[in-house]
């Protein structure tokens, strides 16, 4: 028997009690941390698209209707194909302003052997390239040689396995970072490669790509603005003189998207306050009922001799116990949450989600965990506080 | 060996021609080695407030207690915690389980407040236990224990230390007449072996064990 243990037996052997307050805390620190890191990933995830994307202006079809084409393409995950002339590829890089320009080809494939649904397969030239050669992963190759990939984040293949695409075993020679988007889930490689699957899927009566290729037409191009020039002004351009194109600026095409996420972080920094205030106020209720159902307890002890320091310390002690153990468990069912199913988060909230880097997480973990064993504790030296101003013998006489 | 001066115990509370009222009107007690003093009275003539206030549990409104001569309210909180440790035995009335230890752990707590738990505190626990005939009981906790049982506990807990004063309030206040007599005849063999024992009871038969029997009424304090 030793009086140091004295806080775990009360805690042990008051499992409902013990139970009760863990589960409190535990919501308090699943709430600070999953609020937290939702808001981190979905900024995160718009900064990556912003950066991954590249390309200042991006011009497509006028079949492509809308941006939301390319929207669906990139954040809905949901594999298209649309085409232009390769002339206007031209005409468009002869313009005033155009650092860079680079055209991307489309296609769609059916289920593959990696994936349990359909992916995008883009086809880029690496000579012009300059969206996806940046992102490739170290010890990747920059060129991807015939039915050779460059694979997203999310595909379910490492440098050196293969992937069927049309009856075609094509290999994976390098893997890009991952963007938090559906982009993850797309492969990329040379033009060659595509049309060697074009022709792999008319053997295998694909007939919707029957006339596309590629050195006749692309999807999409991408363009990257001359500094000093100004961006809305080679959009203008181009939509002026270019007839059934469409030039979209990729801020833009982008605003519908930092616009949801602008409401969604609002709203979900709102939750997490309300959340976060709510439960602080059932703590210390349920802590101040607690200190009432205690008082005799606390009574008895003081009577056998302990003093209102070492009360001071078994109330401290129980309630550091409670908050590392809520907080920790808290904060590990909101990791275990968030990260196995930020894309399945992505795909329902149509919005990027790029979770935060180890070390950020950390930051976040140890915050979270500082500010609720604070918490505990101020509740904790709340309660000795006013244990301590009534007088053991005043206590004892209120239960008889 | 012990004594009381003066003191008092004013609650606030309305009254007639006050704000407040008292509980222990000022008086003085004596209490002397060896000796069991029982404390009678009707309910809420102020014998609990008494004796809380002799064991350092209520702060008195006025006067002093003494042990020797030792002030007990000059004390600071960690020194009267401790003294009333290693000097005082309290039982106080009703059921004062701790409920997260076993009947076992709550008789040693008191061993282990400002110690190491010593095996002769082990051994004189378990003496304890047998002689209030509640050892059977030593690994249940206190939810499953009958209100005697409890009460027996308290006891056994209030005299692990060996303390040299008792305050007992209504030590026998669950227990039928065998174990009433058993606690009685206790104290009163504690008390011949140098301890003194101050309790409140309604028990007629306490007080052919008693040296000292004092009547309260209306917080005032007079000989039986």
């Amino acid at each position: 028997m030793k009086f140091r243990l004295l806080p775990f037996k009360n805690i042990v052997n008051q499992p409902v009690r013990s139970f009760a307050l863990i589960m409190m805390v535990m919501l308090l620190s699943m709430s600070m941390l999953g609020g937290t890191l939702i808001t981190q990933s979905l900024r995160r995830g718009l900064n990556s698209l912003e950066t991954r994307l590249g390309a200042d202006v991006i011009v497509v079809p006028d079949e492509a209707a809308s941006k939301k084409d390319l929207e669906s393409i990139l954040l809905d995950g949901v594999p298209g194909y649309f085409y232009m002339d390769r002339k206007y590829y031209d005409e468009i890089a002869n313009k005033e302003g155009i650092r860079k320009i680079s055209a991307q080809y489309y296609l769609a494939s059916t289920k593959a052997g990696c994936c349990s649904m359909p992916i995008q397969i883009i086809g880029y030239d690496p000579d012009t390239d300059f969206t996806v050669t940046p992102w490739i992963k170290e010890n990747g190759a920059d060129r991807p040689g015939m039915y050779e990939i460059v694979a997203g984040y999310d595909i379910n293949s490492d440098i050196g396995g293969t992937i069927r695409f049309f009856d075609r075993e094509c290999k994976v020679v390098a893997k890009l970072d991952k963007t938090g988007t559906q982009l993850d889930n797309a492969v990329y490689t040379g033009y060659d490669t595509i049309k060697a699957l074009i022709d792999a899927s008319k053997e295998n009566s694909f007939k919707f790509f029957s006339e596309q290729n590629p050195d006749d037409i692309v999807s999409s191009i991408l363009i990257d603005v001359e500094d000093g020039y100004d961006i809305q002004s080679v959009v203008d351009d181009i939509n002026v003189h270019e007839k059934k194109v469409q030039a979209v600026a990729t801020k833009n095409m982008l605003s519908g998207v930092s616009d949801s996420l602008g409401g969604i972080s609002d709203v979900t920094r709102i939750l997490v306050v309300t959340l976060w205030i709510l439960i602080l106020i059932i703590l210390i209720i349920y802590f101040s009922s607690m200190i009432h159902v205690r008082r005799k307890e606390f009574a008895i002890l003081r009577v056998m001799g302990v003093s209102q320091k070492m009360m001071a310390k078994i109330v401290f002690m129980e309630s550091i116990i409670i908050s590392v153990v809520g907080a920790m468990a808290g904060m590990i069912l909101t990791v275990i949450m968030i990260y196995p199913f930020s894309n399945l988060i992505s795909q329902q909230t149509g919005l990027p989600f790029l979770t935060p880097s180890a070390g950020n997480v950390a930051v976040n973990v140890a915050v979270t965990f500082l500010v609720i064993v604070a918490a505990g504790t101020l509740t904790a030296a709340y309660e000795a506080l006013s244990l301590s101003k009534t007088d053991a013998g005043l206590v004892l006489r209120e239960g008889n | 060996m012990m004594r009381a001066e003066n003191i008092s115990k004013k609650y606030p509370r309305q009254t007639k021609n006050a704000n407040y009222f008292f509980a222990v009107n000022p008086m003085s007690i004596e209490i002397h080695k060896g000796s069991v003093t029982e404390i009678i009275g009707r309910s809420g003539s102020g014998k609990t407030t008494l004796i809380h206030m002799l064991a350092g549990l209520i702060t008195p409104s006025e006067g002093k207690v003494y042990f020797g001569d030792k002030d007990l309210y000059s004390l600071s909180d960690s020194e009267l915690s401790k003294f009333r440790n290693q000097y005082f035995g309290v039982i106080p009335q009703g059921h004062t389980g701790l409920f997260s230890l076993t009947v076992y752990e709550n008789v040693l707590l008191p061993s282990v407040l400002y110690k190491n738990m010593e095996s002769k505190d082990e051994e004189y626990a378990m003496e304890l236990l047998q002689m209030l005939e509640i050892d059977s009981l030593a690994g249940e906790y206190p939810k499953s224990l009958s209100g005697g049982e409890i009460r027996r506990m308290a006891i056994a807990r209030a005299l692990i230390n060996r303390p040299e004063v008792i305050f007992a309030d209504e030590p026998t206040g669950d227990l039928d007449d065998y174990n009433t007599e058993k606690v009685l005849k206790l104290f009163r063999k504690l008390a011949d072996e140098g301890m003194s024992v101050v309790m409140v009871t309604h028990e007629s038969e306490a007080k052919k064990y008693c040296d000292n029997i004092y009547r309260m009424d209306s917080g005032n304090i007079k000989p039986a």
